[in-house]
């Protein structure tokens, strides 16, 4: 994870916006490896995870309003942009009919209100994604990181599609259960 | 009483079938029909849609989840290139004189400043060609972005105004059935709402270049009410326009049709139901 002490998010993507390229260098340097990560997890691919990775970077130089720091911290913003960037991706190099997930402005206005995950909070998820029965896990990477819905992963693991729809369902549900706790916030 | 049971019932039952596809839905996992049913779903069961957040906080922690992994060192120079070109390119754009390049006089230079000059005259011309060509495309998308904005308020508007007029309570279903008398799909629709709402329970699964059209059907004229699709489970929902009380009309009918729809009926229907 990247040390975000004394980092100014604002100020680096103000100094952007008055197009200094060496901010956009230091927003690379600081970021590129978690946004290329993510990007290869679901691409699966070095070429096409270096082209939206360039992309991503690219949008930010291009658009730096579009990130709010209303909204949230600005790596919560990147990382969301870059899975939805990503799947469109690899569904377009599939084949497959264009995502209807939820809108990724609802996504970014839901989940970035809240402070960067620490490493010790990515290994926790980490080791409780582990806790999970094998094909529920599954499902949910799938979903994840594959872009799939409910059907396509069905097709995929040739499974009804009920099977299919309870295991993600489980999975998730008792993923959220034991993060809550584990965080402090226990489901009411 | 029993209409104030039968009404908590309907909600209860509505509000666990949100429950259950609200985990999917957060990830983005749903199929189509399903994100547009939760989509309409949320106002209605706002116990349930609460949990929608805790929800999102996960799938946003998930993606960190994955290992960091440093780029190809080449993809750094690759990208700062890249924005220098955005930089050197940007003034085409706006350049309020055309380039001196052109005004020149070709049989003044040495024939290889000549040549270049010209190339450079093809290169600039080609660029600006490119960039209009590009600057019509963002048109055209935010245009395209427009259209969808406005479609999708309009949709979200009907549904508002639906579901006020169904709480009125004076709500009609009409059932549509296959020819073998299989129900397949419910339209409720009440006079005090110029929208209804189609549910299909049933309704076989189509291929990926096909949608339902719904008809309404008077003196054996059908009239398109619009198109949709089902999951692969048959279920899906439809809120659509009706031009008039549905008791006006003979019948309602479904055809299995083309994405874009058909003017008249080109299959036989899948399904009828009398208005």
């Amino acid at each position: 994870m990247p040390d975000n002490t004394a980092f100014d998010e604002t100020d680096l993507i103000n100094r952007i916006k008055l197009r200094d390229q060496s901010a956009l260098s230091e927003l690379y340097q600081r970021f590129g490896g978690l946004v290329y990560g993510l990007a290869m997890r679901v691409l699966q691919n070095t070429g096409f995870a270096e082209e939206v990775t360039q992309d991503i970077f690219l949008k930010i130089w291009d658009q730096p309003d579009s990130w709010d720091s209303t909204r949230g911290k600005l790596l919560n913003w990147l990382m969301t942009v870059t899975r939805y960037t990503a799947i469109d991706r690899l569904r377009k190099e599939q084949r497959r009919p264009s995502w209807s997930a939820v809108d990724i402005e609802d996504v970014l206005n839901m989940s970035s209100k809240h402070g960067l995950l620490d490493e010790q909070d990515t290994m926790l998820l980490r080791t409780l994604i582990q806790q999970l029965p094998p094909n529920q896990t599954e499902a949910i990477e799938l979903a994840f990181f594959g872009g799939m819905s409910h059907s396509e992963i069905a097709a995929q693991l040739n499974l009804p599609l009920g099977t299919v729809k309870t295991r993600l369902r489980l999975g998730l549900e008792k993923l959220k259960a034991m993060w809550l706790e584990a965080i402090g916030q226990p489901n009411e | 009483m029993d209409t104030n049971d039968s009404r908590l019932n309907s909600i209860n039952s509505v509000c666990d079938t949100l429950r259950e596809l609200l985990p999917a839905y957060s990830i983005g996992a749903t199929d189509e029909a399903e994100t547009r049913l939760v989509e309409s779903l949320l106002a209605e069961c706002p116990e349930v849609a609460i949990e929608l957040q805790d929800f999102m906080r996960l799938a946003g922690a998930i993606a960190y989840t994955t290992p960091l992994i440093a780029p190809p060192a080449a993809l750094h120079d690759k990208l700062m290139t890249a924005v220098a070109q955005r930089q050197v390119s940007a003034p085409l754009l706006i350049s309020p004189t055309p380039t001196p390049v052109l005004k020149t006089s070709v049989r003044w230079l040495t024939p290889t400043l000549a040549r270049f000059t010209l190339a450079a005259a093809a290169l600039l011309l080609i660029v600006n060609v490119v960039l209009i060509a590009r600057l019509f495309n963002l048109s055209d998308e935010r245009q395209q972005q427009e259209t969808k904005i406005n479609e999708l308020s309009d949709q979200l508007t009907r549904q508002n105004q639906f579901f006020a007029a169904l709480a009125t309570g004076k709500a009609s279903r009409i059932n549509l059935e296959s020819s073998t008398g299989e129900a397949l799909a419910s339209v409720i629709w009440t006079p005090a709402s110029d929208s209804a709402l189609l549910v299909s329970n049933n309704l076989p699964a189509l291929a990926s270049n096909r949608a339902y059209q719904l008809w309404f059907i008077r003196d054996n004229q059908p009239v398109s009410g619009g198109v949709f699709r089902v999951d692969e489970e048959g279920q899906g929902t439809f809120i659509f326009e009706i031009p008039a009380p549905l008791n006006e009309y003979d019948a309602l009918g479904i055809s299995d049709e083309p994405m874009t729809g058909s003017e008249a009926p080109s299959t036989n229907p899948v399904a009828l139901g009398g208005a």
